[in-house]
């Protein structure tokens, strides 16, 4: 089958859109498929340009190379007609949703702004019901289409884990693992903070670039104040190989983000068979996770953290047999390519 | 090709590179819609960072906005252009098509001239910019081999190389009909895979056909190393495609070996490249006149490997190298 996978192209910027596209071609590629990836520029500032560049999608084509199937990820290259269109919605233009009336807003509250938010949720009701199939990455993004376009998607595909091998089982050590960008919605800071309420022998390890030197030093400067120094290590930006093997060497992960879509560390910990402790409002990961069963969802704050990574460590028997749930949740979820394939191929 | 190059080169030099390709249908009615998407995309700053610079390669990329865009011409939408009323155009002879052939020639003006400035990839688009778009391009630049490190000079060895595709267009046929005529005692390789299998056989039927086939030896595809030794160690070589835009790759590999190239006077690109008798031949397009061509190469090795030496001069005379494309597409 010839399939375009579609995305959008933020020039010299790469992050989680990317590596779902790039996996997406190799699976297909693997499967004996021709596929071509194609990425539309986007900018969304100043917000008249979203106009714009909708316009710009909605009046291309993709005939000339014949695909027989279109595999569209994002806002706004899913306004490309074509017959045999499928979405796989990693997730709309979330300024004009859920972000309205947050900090991340972007689009400006004045009644040009309001227009400009109108005529992207307008377009979207149409170009999102246009596809042969809507799938999107988490139950999250789901469940906002709902609400904000009533729109019933036809299923939830979870995207699986690039290079899921290097993440293996392994035997049980002192620390907990948080991986991920440092970046002030990631909250790092709280777990950090909540090694201060902590009576156990156990240690914090976080590994990841920050996004900005100032908060890399905020966050020094934090385990300075408390005295953490021998409690947390802050490895920096580590390779895959190498957060694989930490993370196989773990007592339990963290992954502590604000209403996130999805999260590749909470794939890596269930591969590695550990279990997750998530907050309530982390987004799309407490999909994931049942309370209890293959890791914990607990109130944001550093008292409540503290509670559970000791609760967990006071039971390393029960800790491993969650982990174990952990690894069984992928194969409850669907979370394989086959399964992805299928849906998108069918 | 040419853009996966530029990239490759430009990021060799430490410049941070992004390549953007929208794709596009070819149909005349679907052609001003898509002139007026890439005309909406802004291209001036990625999430919050500056870009410094647009090169455009293709039609019609360079109708996307940039306040400081540099063309790199390779052509127009010929259909609309030169190709227009010819047997190779698509666009039907209705006041609709009319109307739009002349949008697009007036939006490309319009575009093209935006750019700070606007270099061709030879003397010809030159021209036709100059007499369609009454544009004055800011010179040629000339397309370089993606890598030129394998090729190097030879021995003079008893062979004409002819490397390119095995397809109606590169004319195969007229090299082995010319070795009919050939007395000397000089062999015709053909080095390149055939784009359809049963082409390949019609022209070592064809060989057979003129009792040439002891005299014309079908190489196939060769790996870029294998390729540099047979031109190294060539007599000389042939390009003898038919109203090619470009020179071909192969001319280029030629004189990065030293060899004299020799060409038909209806091949195109190559014409304008090759000076007849200082770095090659450019002959009448007949099998006759290409064997002669060949027979008076080889009658005087001496001035023959005297022109392959012009042919290397040629590449520097025309600025035929990656740091002076690269000057030119970032000053």
């Amino acid at each position: 089958m010839k399939v375009i996978v579609l995305n959008a192209q933020l020039p010299f910027v790469r992050g989680g859109a990317e590596v779902l596209a790039d996996s997406l071609m190799e699976q297909l590629i693997e499967q004996g498929h021709q596929a071509e990836l194609v990425r539309i520029p986007f900018k969304w500032y100043p917000a008249e340009t979203i106009l714009k560049h909708l316009l710009a999608c909605r009046l291309l084509k993709l005939n000339a190379a014949e695909p027989d199937l279109v595999i569209a990820l994002k806002f706004p290259v899913y306004a490309m007609p074509f017959p045999n269109k499928k979405i796989w919605l990693l997730h709309q233009f979330r300024q004009v949703y859920d972000l309205w009336g947050t900090p991340y807003q972007d689009v400006p509250d004045t009644p040009e702004g309001q227009r400009i938010r109108d005529i992207i949720v307008h377009a979207d009701n149409i170009h999102l019901r246009e596809a042969r199939a809507l799938y999107t990455i988490s139950k999250n993004v789901a469940d906002r289409l709902k609400k904000y376009n009533d729109i019933t998607v036809d299923g939830v595909l979870y995207p699986p884990l690039p290079h899921s091998e290097i993440f293996q089982t392994g035997e049980q050590g002192n620390y907990f693992f948080y991986p991920s960008r440092l970046t002030r919605s990631k909250r790092q800071s709280i777990a950090i903070e909540a090694m201060r309420f902590v009576k156990s022998n156990f240690k914090l390890v976080l590994a990841g670039k920050p996004d900005n030197d100032a908060y890399g030093a905020e966050l020094q400067a934090l385990i300075a104040r408390y005295g953490l120094q021998n409690r947390v290590k802050m490895l920096g930006w580590i390779s895959d190989q190498e957060k694989a093997d930490w993370m196989t060497k773990a007592y339990g992960v963290l992954f502590l983000p604000f209403d996130e879509d999805y999260g590749y560390v909470t794939l890596e910990a269930f591969h590695a068979h550990k279990p997750l402790i998530v907050f309530k409002d982390s987004g799309a990961t407490d999909e994931m996770v049942t309370h209890g069963v293959n890791g914990l969802i607990l109130d944001p704050t550093p008292e409540a953290l503290a509670e559970g990574m000791e609760t967990l460590w006071a039971n390393k028997k029960r800790t491993l047999s969650m982990g174990e749930a952990a690894y069984a949740t992928l194969d409850e979820r669907n979370i394989r390519w086959s399964y992805v394939l299928e849906h998108l191929l069918s | 090709m040419i853009v996966d190059s530029l990239e490759e080169q430009l990021r060799k030099r430490g410049f941070e590179v992004e390549t953007v390709r929208i794709p596009l249908s070819s149909r005349w009615f679907e052609l001003l819609e898509q002139t007026v998407a890439l005309r909406c995309l802004d291209l001036t700053e990625s999430s919050g960072q500056r870009i410094d610079r647009l090169i455009t390669i293709r039609y019609p990329a360079y109708a996307i906005p940039h306040p400081n865009k540099i063309n790199w011409f390779i052509h127009h939408h010929r259909t609309a252009y030169d190709l227009y009323g010819t047997e190779y155009h698509d666009m039907p002879n209705s006041p609709e098509a009319l109307k739009i052939r002349q949008m697009i020639i007036h939006s490309d003006t319009l575009y093209l001239k935006e750019a700070k400035k606007t270099y061709t990839i030879s003397e010809v688009l030159v021209e036709r910019l100059r007499k369609f778009n009454h544009i004055e391009a800011d010179g040629v630049v000339y397309q370089p081999l993606p890598d030129a490190s394998p090729f190097h000079e030879g021995a003079s060895g008893n062979y004409f190389l002819y490397t390119a595709r095995l397809t109606p267009v590169k004319r195969q046929t007229i090299a082995i009909e010319a070795m009919r005529y050939t007395r000397s005692d000089f062999k015709l390789m053909l080095v390149g895979p055939p784009d359809a299998e049963w082409y390949g056989n019609d022209l070592r039927a064809l060989a057979e056909k003129h009792g040439v086939a002891h005299k014309v030896q079908f190489v196939g595809w060769v790996d870029e190393h294998t390729k540099a030794e047979l031109t190294a160690n060539a007599f000389a070589a042939l390009y003898v495609s038919y109203q090619e835009d470009g020179y071909g790759y192969s001319s280029l590999e030629a004189f990065h070996s030293s060899k004299a190239v020799l060409t038909l006077s209806d091949s195109g690109g190559t014409n304008e490249l090759i000076e007849h008798g200082f770095n090659g031949l450019i002959l009448e397009p007949t099998a006759r006149a290409l064997a002669d061509g060949m027979e008076a190469l080889w009658a005087d090795k001496k001035r023959t490997i005297e022109m392959g030496k012009n042919g290397l001069q040629t590449l520097k005379t025309r600025h035929i190298n990656w740091d002076y494309v690269i000057e030119r597409l970032t000053e």
